[in-house]
């Protein structure tokens, strides 16, 4: 049963990249919790591509309907789920790496301004509308904050600039996104950075 | 309300308790587990199968999360294919990394029970949306 449910996954699998040869598919059938784990890279092609997306849906529920008991579990690097060991590697002819360094410009940082009521954060209009993790990086942000946690996105440190609101020139109806600190968080004075160890993780405080 | 809702809604309020006294795996457990009681719920409500029928299926020592979401993933995939797909995604990361907390040896700590919380209340708003109210959206930007 299982040999069949895991045949079936890789057959899929490397038509998936043999249609799609900018993937790499990691997988690996972790017996002791019965899940199927599937790694695709780059993040970026997960998050957009919508022909990868749907021949993901496809796969998805050809496969429960196929194996109702078993799990299949699709996540990128962002996820942080390891696999180690794994039964098999995909990769297609055009799989390149992805270099966040080289995918974006100077002119496109992140700035997050911070005062003690707000963060706003103010997006460059190009990378939004090109880059589709960003809308993780939005929520990653918005729950890190709510939470009132150290924010830590490593992915992005190259292109972060944090500054002080304060010092700004930019108003609310500049922003992209304003997110609301409740009152219960902890107060940030103008060192925001020191007190929400942002500068420290991002290291390109302004 | 439910039995099952209320358990749901018990195991969500003890994720607060639980990140209280710094207790953060058995946190993430809870959170995991008020999600899948709402996919139960949901399950008896929308997939029309009785606890008779699924105890026969089950019987033959298949997982009954597994049995139960993938269940309910296709009939919600009737009311929209995409979000069905992404919920299942969402869903299913949610418990491998739940699975990861109780059971590997890893650190669980505060950020990782948020983030577990975080999903739980995703789910509930995106079942409710889906199933209570016809409504499919696409659980990430919850």
């Amino acid at each position: 049963m299982k040999e069949s449910a895991k045949t079936f996954i890789l057959c899929k699998l490397e038509e998936v990249v043999k249609n799609l040869s900018n993937l790499k598919i990691i997988y690996k059938f972790d017996f002791l919790s019965n899940e199927h784990l599937i790694e695709v890279l780059p993040l970026s092609e997960y998050i957009s591509n919508q022909e990868y997306q749907n021949i993901e849906s496809e796969l998805i529920f050809g496969f429960i309907k196929k194996f109702p008991f078993d799990s299949i579990v699709f996540f990128s690097e962002d996820d942080r789920i390891d696999i180690v060991d794994p039964d098999r590697i995909i990769i297609g002819t055009d799989y390149q790496e992805e270099i966040e360094q080289s995918e974006y410009s100077e002119s496109q940082l992140f700035n997050i301004y911070v005062d003690s009521k707000l963060l706003i954060s103010n997006f460059d209009d190009e990378l939004i509308n090109t880059a589709d993790p960003i809308k993780n990086f939005y929520a990653d942000i918005e729950l890190q904050l709510k939470q009132s946690k150290v924010i830590d996105y490593p992915e992005f440190k190259e292109y972060l600039e944090v500054t002080n609101f304060l010092e700004s020139s930019i108003f609310n109806e500049d922003a992209d996104k304003v997110w609301s600190l409740d009152k219960e968080s902890k107060d940030i004075d103008d060192n925001t950075c020191t007190t929400y160890g942002v500068c420290n993780n991002f290291a390109l405080a302004a | 309300m439910s039995i099952l809702l209320n358990k749901s809604s018990e195991n969500f309020q003890a994720i607060d308790l639980l990140d209280s006294s710094k207790l953060y795996t058995p946190g993430v457990h809870c959170a995991y587990y008020s999600a899948l009681q709402l996919v139960i719920h949901y399950f008896y409500v929308y997939c029309g199968i009785s606890e008779a029928e699924v105890k026969r299926d089950i019987q033959g020592g298949g997982n009954s999360h597994n049995y139960y979401l993938n269940k309910l993933v296709e009939e919600i995939k009737e009311l929209d294919v995409r979000n069905a797909a992404q919920f299942y995604r969402f869903f299913s990361i949610f418990k491998r990394k739940r699975n990861e907390a109780d059971y590997h040896n890893i650190k669980i700590g505060e950020v990782e029970l948020m983030e577990a919380k975080e999903k739980a209340k995703k789910v509930k708003i995106f079942l409710i949306k889906a199933c209570d109210e016809g409504k499919c959206e696409d659980i990430y930007f919850m």
